[in-house]
């Protein structure tokens, strides 16, 4: 119960106390990004790139230091350690 | 790799399933599925979980019923009522889920439910057993809301809410009105499928009209004092429709209660007339009929569910995802259905290994377009909470406002390209 009421009221992503599954996490960016980040559109693709490039740059957009439509608020939404596994499970996976 | 060898797997599992359903006992001929697991409804959240159940675990047979052989998709529709996409554009093939991932695809209504027995009725007669059940039915009109809104009447004033005949019936309609005519929506009250759309919709109209038709006014009756992305819709019409866009809030009279075909006149609350050249009404919704018939819903017409797998809380066994699930601040929309699915694809591949669900987390991911190259968005980021499904605190929300035309322009491109990933994500791919 006071878990609960403390994840409900949670001011920021970075007290939650359960972060999420990195394969949910990575999926969740597929839908724009294309399967295992091959965008075949206009959107850029996420393949192909390194664990510690795509977690700079996540940081980098929730910080708000590069500028983009979309990923600035997108990126707010998860804490250091899903970003990190997030970053991890598309390297690893999307070749 | 080893994609022939599963390939096969599969279509010895899929005949075992099938003929245990007739004699009871082949299954010593064919290697048993771990689960069987079937899914009501091809559109964006349950052909998300038909691809994504087989790839997390291959010894799970899934069965997708949908009636339809293609899938004719309602995002970008506004865009074919207006003649920048072709219907062909939006309509995606089973094929991929069918070949690639030995999904068995049944091109037939779902008509009942049995959630004690786990059988699902087939409309050609036949039956299918479940081990889990997914329901992604949409939404249905819910005809009696408006007086003399009936399925007679669609064919006058199109809902245009489901994508497909409704929406060239519309366009057609459209395309036949004489110069200075007045085009009325009747806006919906919340819940209902793609927040923005109407407005998107009124948008990409005055697009048309501008162009074909410039003295044309757009009058839109509203059920509701205020819509998704207001201020930023309202930004573009005054940039770019100066006068042509009416809108009406609830709270002046907007809501419409009655229906006068003959005369192409609706009338609202107070009994105020409103008569339109094209008129389009986007009726008030619930969830599908197979979930709302097999008692998914609740009093509200839609259906809840567990925020951390989609297990309906109504009946064990059975997942509701996408426009027909009750998904706290979830929008209504594609995108929601298409993280949703993975989600409940998980929790059902965990649950049938008897493991907990994994730690959701979820996305929405909304562009409109108020004329091709000025677009917007409203990104959010859920958690689920114990008070549901809610969203992250600090994150997400709309595009920032008084942006320069590059900005504009830029999500306008990142709409399409959100169109071609999502569509190859879960048809092509």
């Amino acid at each position: 119960m006071l878990l609960a009421a403390a994840l409900a009221l949670s001011p920021s992503p970075e007290t939650r106390a359960q972060n999420a599954d990195p394969r949910l996490l990575s999926l969740s960016c597929a839908g724009c990004h294309g399967p295992s980040g091959h965008s075949p559109g206009t959107i850029p693709s996420l393949y192909g790139r390194t664990a510690g490039s795509i977690a700079d740059t996540m940081r980098a957009f929730r910080a708000d230091r590069l500028p983009s439509t979309v990923m600035g608020r997108i990126a707010k939404g998860y804490n250091d350690a899903e970003i990190d596994a997030l970053a991890q499970e598309i390297a690893a996976s999307w070749k | 790799m080893a994609l022939p060898l599963s390939r096969r797997r599969f279509a010895g599992l899929a005949m075992s399933t099938a003929a245990a359903g007739v004699v009871g006992a082949c299954a010593a001929i064919d290697p048993p599925a771990r689960a069987r697991v079937v899914i009501i409804g091809g559109g964006f959240g349950g052909a998300t979980a038909a691809k994504y159940l087989r790839l997390a675990d291959p010894d799970i047979a899934v069965t997708l019923l949908e009636p339809n052989r293609r899938f004719i998709t309602c995002p970008f529709s506004n865009h074919v009522l207006v003649g920048l996409r072709r219907m062909e554009d939006l309509t995606q093939e089973y094929t991929t889920l069918a070949e690639r991932h030995g999904v068995r695809i049944v091109h037939q209504a779902a008509v009942s439910i049995d959630p004690v027995n786990r059988v699902v009725g087939v409309a050609d007669g036949t039956t299918l057993g479940y081990d889990r059940l997914v329901v992604s039915p949409g939404i249905d009109i819910r005809w009696s809301a408006i007086d003399g809104y009936n399925e007679n009447t669609v064919q006058r004033l199109p809902h245009a809410w489901k994508s497909g005949d409704q929406v060239l019936l519309l366009r057609r309609q459209l395309e036949a009105m004489p110069d200075g005519g007045v085009f009325v929506i009747s806006a919906p009250p919340a819940p209902y499928r793609c927040p923005p759309g109407p407005y998107e919709r009124a948008s990409l109209v005055a697009h048309y009209f501008k162009r074909a038709k410039p003295r044309s006014k757009i009058l839109i009756l509203d059920a509701k004092d205020q819509f998704s992305e207001q201020g930023l819709f309202e930004d573009g019409w005054n940039a770019l429709y100066q006068g042509m866009i009416e809108w009406v809030p609830l709270s002046q009279d907007g809501r419409v209660t009655e229906v006068k075909p003959a005369e192409m006149t609706l009338v609202s609350e107070f009994g105020e007339p409103h008569k339109g050249d094209v008129i389009n009404i986007i009726p008030p919704q619930y969830a599908g009929k197979i979930a709302r018939d097999a008692g998914l819903a609740n009093q509200t017409g839609w259906c809840p569910v567990d925020p951390l797998t989609f297990e309906s809380t109504i009946h064990k066994n059975v997942h509701v995802i996408g426009d027909a699930c009750i998904a706290g601040a979830m929008p209504k929309g594609a995108f929601a259905a298409n993280t949703q699915a993975k989600v409940a694809a998980l929790a059902i591949v965990n649950a049938t290994r008897g493991q907990p669900p994994a730690t959701p987390t979820y996305l929405s991911s909304c562009y409109s377009v108020v004329a091709p190259d000025y677009g917007f968005s409203v990104m959010d980021v859920f958690r689920a909470t114990a008070q549901g499904i809610v969203s992250v605190p600090g994150a997400g929300g709309g595009s920032r406002r008084n942006a320069d035309a590059a900005f504009r322009a830029q999500e306008a491109r990142y709409a399409d390209g959100w169109y071609a990933s999502i569509t190859e994500e879960i048809w092509r791919s």
